[in-house]
């Protein structure tokens, strides 16, 4: 057993990944302020219900690569909206894992209502705690300076 | 600043990575836990296609349990096999062989099977075990280079969750594809089982060629050397010669205490996996059959759903609040595994459990609360421990050992459970069920407490526990054995009593 580390061939294609994933993972260290915020969601929420009205209007009978398209559209408005709400987490000197305390609760009440609707104050429990942290979003100011969560390749001010 | 505060941040320090190291990470995660996932819908569509194939053979539920069977066997036995090559030929090589045989085996059961009989099935479905037991090695393997020990906890969690969305994927697509369909030309009929052995193949090709492309066996290979440090051997590469594997792990203790809690993780999950709906139809009086009632359908939804959280939260203990050692958290969820299903073996003993409002409930409740924590013990056990044990280089062939015992703990639980069920039903109703699986949660939690005084040093006392383990589980047997002959005999004396007394009114 040893403890020596010397280098492994790295391939073309690996280093491309970690170009994109050095890409992707900067996008995710920025910051953006609340009027900013307020203004991505509702163009965000604008795209989405386009995209519903136009599903059910026009796509109804539509061929399937339609409906790959409005689904890849979806997507990419779905990967903007949680990129914007961590980088807002960051503003607010807060982690970006909290993305996960505003989404997962809000699905596992949404499943536990359709299993058992008569169970509404789980609803209201489970819920309570992503609601506050989505008003905050929205309401709060962000941090001076820049903050731990922030660009980490950015040079400490 | 507090010292919780304090410790959180020092935590945070020593896991920070260098840039793209969590997302190429996620990625590579998100490939490999896909295809096991995959794997997972070539293995579960078998008991959707059950009803079909006994319609059309006329085989019995004997020998559909009995195909199940020697699935496990070859399974079980696949893991200690591969997981000593896979170390040999690597993680990614290793999980691309079973992907393909696989799609091989399950392509020639569901285009091959017309003129089939008991004996194909089964020697197919055996092979199918074989093949995939090649999976958890390689992913354990590969996944072991790719974190850190205090990491590995959280993230066999998420292994948990890939097992069940590999199983809800195909729950969800079976019926689809049960209920016929048409592309172009392409038609099938409604109830055509054997297309449940076309179409996964398919995805599960898909998923091999997104991991061919894009997973990698460790950091290094990915253009982060020396991102993470491996406790047991941290020189560059990920495999090893078969006799260094085979040496290093079984040779070390700590792998059969692990595998001794494994077996009896693997004893408890598969026997309430596989008899609940028999429990549901016996117990609480549900039509599983044609008409299955809500409240199963929520049960049965529920149980992944808690097992991901338990094991997840499970996972995340053990890493945070005990340095990623396993072997504490484990202990304390076998014997709060044992402490429900005696609670449940009681309530049932009591009356308290039935076709009442209140009796469904507890009911359901029990098999919930079991769910997580055999799941949450299956997470940290099988996975997080044997990337512990074995590093980036032996965790195939750790992993191998720890799981086969799951398989093998699962065989002997449904053998003993299914005759000790049969014999006593009719007196004691299901309350053996959890009898015997409040014994083999005892048993795990013992083999964690002395793998815990072991670390801690105190050899005597871990040789006290496993004594009075060892002869507990000998008395066991000898009375559990001597006890079932009595009823068996006493049962087949009975008819031979009632006859006559049956016979004297007519006269």
């Amino acid at each position: 057993m040893t403890n020596e580390h010397s280098p492994v061939p790295v391939s073309s294609r690996q280093l491309k990944l970690k170009k994109f994933c050095i890409w992707i993972e900067t996008k995710f260290e920025g910051r953006i302020a609340r009027v900013a915020f307020a203004l991505h969601m509702a163009i965000s929420a604008a795209v989405f219900y386009t995209i519903q009205l136009v599903q059910a209007a026009w796509l109804a009978d539509a061929r399937w690569p339609l409906w790959a398209a409005s689904g890849i559209l979806v997507a990419g408005t779905a990967f903007w909206v949680i990129l914007q709400v961590v980088r807002r987490f960051h503003d607010m000197g807060r982690t970006g894992s909290l993305f996960w305390a505003v989404s997962i609760p809000y699905w596992a009440a949404g499943k536990l209502i359709g299993m058992f609707p008569d169970l509404w104050f789980v609803w209201v429990a489970l819920c309570a705690y992503p609601i506050w942290l989505t008003l905050q979003l929205f309401v709060r100011s962000g941090t001076d300076g820049i903050s731990r969560f922030e660009r980490r390749t950015a040079p400490a001010v | 600043m507090t010292m919780a505060v304090e410790s959180k941040m020092e935590w945070k320090e020593s896991h920070r990575h260098p840039p793209g190291f969590r997302a190429r990470r996620g990625i590579n995660w998100f490939t490999v836990g896909l295809m096991y996932a995959m794997y997972y819908m070539c293995r579960y569509n078998f008991r959707f296609a059950a009803p079909g194939m006994r319609e059309e053979f006329g085989f019995t539920i004997t020998q559909i349990s009995d195909i199940w069977v020697w699935f496990s066997v070859a399974y079980g036995t696949g893991q200690l096999v591969n997981g000593l090559f896979c170390d040999r030929i690597g993680g990614k090589a290793s999980m691309l062989i079973g992907a393909i045989g696989t799609i091989t085996v399950n392509l020639v059961y569901g285009f091959g099977s017309f003129a089939g009989n008991f004996a194909t099935f089964a020697g197919l479905w055996l092979l199918n075990g074989y093949i995939q037991a090649a999976g958890t090695p390689g992913m354990v393997k590969i996944n072991a280079a790719w974190f850190n020990r205090e990491e590995r906890g959280v993230f066999a969690g998420i292994f948990g969750f890939m097992i069940q969305s590999g199983q809800v994927m195909i729950s969800r697509l079976a019926p689809v594809l049960l209920a016929g369909f048409t592309i172009g030309a392409f038609v099938v009929d409604p109830g055509s089982w054997r297309i449940l052995f076309i179409v996964p193949p398919v995805f599960v090709a898909i998923v091999a060629v997104l991991l061919y492309f894009f997973a990698a066996q460790s950091p290094d290979e990915a253009g982060y050397p020396g991102t993470i440090h491996d406790d047991v051997d941290n020189s560059a590469g990920t495999t090893v010669p078969v006799k260094e594997a085979f040496k290093f792990v079984f040779s070390n203790p700590l792998v059969w205490f692990y595998a001794v809690a494994y077996g009896c993780t693997g004893a408890v999950r598969h026997s309430s996996d596989q008899l609940s709906i028999l429990y549901f139809e016996d117990v609480l009086g549900f039509n599983m059959k044609t008409n299955i009632p809500g409240i199963a359908v929520n049960t049965l939804a529920l149980i992944p759903l808690v097992a991901v959280a338990g094991s997840v939260l499970s996972g995340w203990v053990s890493d945070r609040f005990f340095r990623g050692h396993r072997y504490p958290v484990a202990m304390v969820l076998y014997f709060m595994e044992s402490i429900v299903i005696a609670t449940a073996a009681t309530v049932l003993a009591l009356g308290m459990v039935g076709p009442t409002t209140g009796g469904i409930l507890l009911g359901c409740l029990f098999l919930v609360l079991i769910a997580i924590t055999a799941n949450s013990t299956h997470s940290i056990v099988g996975a997080a421990a044997p990337m512990d044990i074995g590093g980036k280089k032996m965790a195939g062939f750790a992993s191998g050992v720890i799981d086969s015992f799951q398989y093998y703990g699962s065989a002997l639980s449904l053998f003993i459970t299914g005759r000790v069920l049969d014999a006593t039903k009719d007196t004691y109703g299901w309350n053996f069920w959890f009898i015997i699986m409040t014994g083999f949660a005892a048993t795990g939690g013992f083999a964690m407490l002395a793998l815990l005084l072991r670390q801690k040093g105190k050899q005597a006392a871990m040789k006290l526990v496993v004594f009075a383990l060892a002869a507990a589980i000998l008395f066991g047997l000898t009375f559990g054995t001597y006890k079932y002959r009595q009823i068996v005999k006493e049962n087949a004396a009975k008819p031979a009593a009632e006859a006559p007394a049956a016979a004297a009114p007519a006269k």
